[in-house]
């Protein structure tokens, strides 16, 4: 005999003799056996009978009413929670791994104002004159006087002809540096576009 | 579910047959295992209709009864570790019985309730796999499973083996 099957048999042995063991029952009352009968005699609703429930509610694990256990949950509940679980557990590893992989956001480089390659520098030199001259109050044409009256047709064409008929005085200016090609000074720069605007609102 | 109530007769010879076995069962849980025993057999003869198993069915009945009870006084959890520790024996003593009872008390005692329940309602209560699969929620395998470790557990504990290779050496 081999060893599995001598296994098998002392454990059927074993089974037998355990089952031999008689469980004990000297403290069951001896008079429920007569009560039992008694009861199983009597007709329905005579013996404090009551009904079986009519709705699973009061099943909650054992029915105090009539000692039905509670109705098994479908299979389905049993999946419920697990489910659920995974679901949650499988978008979250989804998110951790898509902030893991995500690339850096672009380092955003500093704005550098890009100057025209082909500006030569005594134009550069009179935009920066008449911007300074712009800014500057004192010694705007209109603090000064001298320009009031062109101001004033400066004005009166802009409202008649629109802001479109008057022209840059920048691009001018520039022009008129690049053709002659000699650096103006500031109050050269000034003259030539007062000049400029009197003839025009002449 | 048939339309009439259980006999006098059908309910006494059941209490003969499973009333000891019964309350070896509820002892798995609770501590008054013979008042949750009573209840239950009371409860199935006021049926109204008899149940079609009433073996299964009582046995369904004082487990849920036996688990209330041992929840409702929240020592549920000391009782399925240490149900061995009340001292009494749970079997009668027999001058012929070859397993010694207080013995066998003892190591059921340590061991998981899933195994006890399966062991206890199989060879005492004489229900199938299948009935007790029901009885507990579980599947037949885990209840075969559970069934077989817990022999090969007990066996163990009790020495069995030691002592039966020593019976055949003497015959």
């Amino acid at each position: 005999m081999s060893g599995k099957e001598e296994q098998d048999e002392n454990l059927k042995a074993f089974e037998a003799a355990l089952a031999a063991l008689q469980p004990r029952a000297d403290r069951l009352d001896g008079r429920w056996r007569e009560l039992l009968a008694k009861e199983a005699s009597l007709p329905a609703y005579e013996a404090g009978t009551r009904p079986p429930c009519a709705s699973p509610a009061g099943h909650q694990f054992v029915c105090i009413q009539c000692g039905i256990a509670a109705p098994v949950p479908s299979v389905v509940r049993h999946w419920v929670w697990p489910t659920a679980l995974a679901g949650m557990t499988t978008i979250a590893a989804i998110l951790l791994i898509m902030l893991v992989v995500a690339k850096e956001p672009p380092i955003a480089s500093p704005f550098v104002a890009q100057q025209p390659a082909n500006r030569s520098v005594s134009e550069k030199v009179q935009i920066a004159d008449f911007r300074r001259a712009m800014s500057d109050s004192t010694r705007s044409p209109l603090a000064s006087g001298v320009g009031e009256a062109a101001y004033l047709r400066l004005r009166g064409q802009i409202l008649r002809d629109g802001v479109e008929s008057w022209k840059s005085p920048v691009s001018e200016v520039v022009t008129a540096a690049r053709a002659s090609e000699v650096p103006l000074s500031q109050r050269e720069q000034l003259q030539r576009l007062l000049k400029q605007q009197d003839f025009r609102g002449s | 579910m048939t339309l009439n109530r259980m006999s006098a007769e059908a309910v006494t010879r059941l209490w003969d047959q499973h009333s000891a076995a019964l309350v070896l069962y509820a002892r798995q849980w609770c501590d008054t295992p013979e008042d949750v025993v009573q209840e239950a057999f009371l409860l199935l003869v006021r049926q109204v209709a008899a149940p079609d198993n009433p073996i299964g069915w009582i046995y369904r009945v004082v487990r849920n009864r036996a688990i209330n009870a041992a929840r409702s006084r929240g020592r549920r959890s000391r009782r399925e570790t240490a149900v061995a520790a009340q001292g009494e024996p749970w079997f009668e003593i027999g001058d012929g019985d070859r397993l010694d009872a207080a013995a066998a008390t003892d190591a059921l005692g340590h061991l998981p309730i899933e195994q006890r329940e399966a062991i206890v309602a199989r060879l005492w209560g004489g229900l199938s796999f299948e009935e007790i699969a029901r009885l507990s929620d579980a599947s037949v395998s885990t209840v075969y499973r559970c069934y077989q470790r817990g022999l090969v557990a007990l066996r163990e504990r009790l020495g069995w083996s030691c002592q039966a290779k020593k019976n055949k050496m003497k015959t």
